[in-house]
């Protein structure tokens, strides 16, 4: 099982669904986030997957640290993403002392 | 052992995911979302990436939740109320849009070029960290020195964001 993809991209599916529901369902800015967060690292697993089994398909070019190297451009991204989201995030709380992406409708503060 | 410890860490991936979106508070998100990451860790390793995992742990489960936590008690929003059904039924159509996802990835992933292929014996050893240096700063230098320079504009954009600025200043 552990030498096989399937088990890894089912979680890597699931967990990106989990995290579009999320995204979809919840109005806290916060837990918007972290669903997206969650939809990074399923995309970071998948990578990872593709990138450790690929070996068995002959004929496909690619070294081994592709999918690594994209998962960690991810991750830098996820973070930036998040420092700037939440500073964003403490701004518009400061202003309007609360917190509800539906409350928020206007650009100027 | 290692199968049992596989689908260990599979169950606690999802299973604190699901916790993330379903918390009513906040703070339980947070720390429902560093086990997740924890959990997708154990499965680098079990990808045989050691540096990954590491720096999943390290930076993300890490640094990356220190932000959010601190954020989160320095809002400390309100309770939100979750229900299957508000007024405009959108946990309906969230919902509907991840069962729609997950068809259409379930379906990509059975089809794709790997999961096709008859299991063959993969190698069973560790990338080591060198291996991974050597190609992080050879082939893929300019990626790398991208995300030097994404994190640099990052932190000069959360300066901005966050200095106070008084009516005036511009």
């Amino acid at each position: 099982m552990a030498n096989s993809p399937e088990l890894y991209l089912l979680i890597s599916g699931l967990v990106f669904t989990i995290g579009l529901v999320g995204l979809i369902i919840r109005r806290n800015p916060l837990v918007m986030f972290m669903s997206i967060e969650l939809m990074l690292n399923a995309s970071n697993l998948a990578f990872m997957t593709f990138s450790r089994f690929s070996e068995q398909v002959p004929g496909l070019k690619g070294g081994p640290s592709d999918g690594p190297v994209f998962t960690f451009v991810v991750m830098t991204i996820a973070a930036a993403e998040a420092v700037v989201g939440l500073a964003i995030i403490i701004t518009i709380f400061r202003t309007r002392r609360m917190v509800d992406v539906d409350a928020l409708t206007e650009l100027k503060g | 052992m290692s199968e049992f410890l596989l689908v260990f860490a599979a169950l606690i991936s999802v299973g604190a995911a699901i916790g993330v979106i379903s918390s009513k508070e906040a703070v339980h998100s947070a720390l429902y979302l560093t086990v997740h990451l924890l959990g997708v860790a154990a499965l680098y390793l079990f990808l045989h990436h050691q540096f990954l995992a590491v720096a999943q742990m390290l930076v993300y489960a890490g640094a990356v939740m220190v932000v959010f936590i601190f954020a989160v008690t320095t809002l400390s929003p309100h309770e939100e109320p979750l229900k299957l059904m508000d007024q405009n039924g959108l946990p309906l159509v969230g919902v509907g849009a991840g069962l729609f996802a997950f068809v259409g990835l379930a379906w990509t992933y059975r089809n794709s070029a790997l999961t096709n292929q008859a299991p063959v014996e993969v190698s069973g050893e560790m990338v080591p960290a060198s291996q991974f240096a050597y190609d992080l700063f050879g082939p893929f230098l300019l990626p790398f020195e991208g995300t030097a320079f994404l994190l640099l504009t990052a932190l000069v954009g959360a300066i901005i964001l966050g200095g106070r600025r008084r009516i005036g200043d511009g």
